[in-house]
């Protein structure tokens, strides 16, 4: 996804400041990977960078839905 | 179609290659990709909406950015070390020189409570002057590169949270204790006490004068129309002229003390443009120390226009300088540096 669709898809939980910055150290940590797109046609027109979660990623966002889950009854008492 | 290519040339003076493609390059993207659509729809406001906001997520994402490189470990070289040092050490003479004069006269016991109360009213100011002259006396020869800016960000960035912090919960409470304990002194001197009822601009916090200045609708009232012709509105809610005139200047305070906070991060900025510009140390020095004399000067310049310009544009008129001078050179840097990447 591009990051315009993460902040659009997140319903406001994500920021345009912060998903950037956000998706950047994701990738150092090697939950995601990305690539560049080539730049449109029209005159003048940037790149776009594709986001995608690799195999740890996944892992590491299944472990921290299970953590929520567990933990979410644990504060709601 | 928007261009986004200047705000490029200038970025790339600033960041490095990395952070040009994973976080300038994608959200300028998207800007001129949203920028399509609105054009598209041929709705104006929906344009202007769009650039906005993506400027506006662009300088926030940077900030955000910077404040992360700076938490993330920085190696200190000489020259950082240099800056930091007499940063520091002029911001504690000026504190102190700026703090002295309330406790020429007073007791001993007195002098300690002033001090303690007139120290954080002397920060604001200390704090960019003492960033400036920092800047000034740790830049050294053969560090004219794009490494300065890892320099002086620190220094920026946390000057900045400290005046933000001190403007928020140190000033106030220290005015209102420096006033009290003035008065004090006259009553011990058999001198009449002024009699204040309410306490004033400089004992409230940036958020008590942003929630006083959204009571006085002030926003509203404040347009240079609006004084030379009130509207209906405006003349029920100040019929009189030094009603609206306290609001005005209620909000003027506000924008100039938060101007004021962000001034370390306003040098910040004009330093690394100048070196962006200027290859030769002294010269680069001297072009630096104009500019800030010039700066100072901005602030006694809007101070003074601030009946004739509405409160905002008055408050950040130094800063707003500073941003577009900074522009200019880091754009022109471009032409006449182009080895600033590489300059250690």
């Amino acid at each position: 996804m591009y990051g315009l669709e993460l902040v659009a898809a997140s319903r406001g939980e994500l920021k345009r400041g912060t998903v950037y910055v956000t998706l950047g150290r994701m990738e150092e940590k090697g939950y995601i990977r990305s690539r560049q797109e080539d730049a449109p046609s029209s005159a003048g027109g940037l790149p776009r960078r594709v986001y995608e979660p690799t195999a740890l990623g996944r892992r590491v966002c299944e472990a921290w839905g299970l953590v929520r889950q567990r933990l979410a009854p644990r504060f709601a008492r | 179609m928007t261009s986004t290519r200047w705000i490029r040339v200038i970025a790339a003076r600033i960041c490095g290659a990395a952070t040009m493609e994973r976080l300038v390059v994608p959200i300028l993207a998207d800007i001129e990709l949203e920028y399509r659509n609105a054009v598209r729809s041929g709705r104006v406001r929906l344009r202007r909406w769009v650039l906005l906001r993506g400027y506006a997520g662009f300088c926030a994402a940077l900030t955000i950015h910077a404040v992360y490189v700076c938490a993330s470990g920085l190696r200190l070289d000489e020259p950082a070390k240099r800056t930091t040092a007499f940063s520091a050490g002029a911001f504690v003479a000026l504190t102190f020189a700026l703090s002295l004069p309330p406790l020429i006269g007073a007791s001993s016991f007195q002098r300690a409570h002033l001090a303690l109360y007139s120290v954080p009213q002397t920060v604001l100011l200390s704090i960019p002057i003492g960033l400036a002259f920092g800047i000034l006396c740790g830049w050294a020869s053969g560090t004219n590169g794009r490494a300065m800016l890892r320099r002086v960000l620190v220094l920026g960035i946390a000057g900045t949270l400290i005046a933000l912090a001190t403007a928020e919960w140190l000033l106030p409470a220290a005015s209102q204790g420096f006033r009290a304990t003035v008065n004090r002194r006259l009553a011990e001197a058999g001198r009449p006490v002024p009699r204040f009822a309410t306490r004033g601009i400089a004992e409230r916090s940036l958020s008590e004068l942003a929630a006083l200045v959204g009571k006085a609708t002030v926003r509203r009232a404040v347009s240079t129309t609006e004084r030379k012709s009130p509207s209906p509105v405006t003349r029920k809610r100040f019929p009189t002229a030094p009603e609206l005139m306290a609001a005005e200047h209620l909000q003027f305070r506000l924008h100039q003390r938060l101007a004021l906070c962000l001034a370390a991060a306003a040098l910040t900025v004009l330093a690394v443009a100048v070196a962006s510009a200027i290859a030769r140390r002294n010269l680069a020095r001297a072009l630096f120390a104009g500019l800030f004399v010039l700066y100072v000067f901005g602030w006694y310049v809007a101070e003074a226009a601030a009946p004739a310009l509405s409160p905002a544009v008055s408050g950040w008129l130094p800063n707003a300088g500073v941003v577009v001078v900074s522009a200019v050179l880091l754009t022109i840097g471009s032409v006449l540096r182009p080895d600033f990447d590489r300059a250690r």
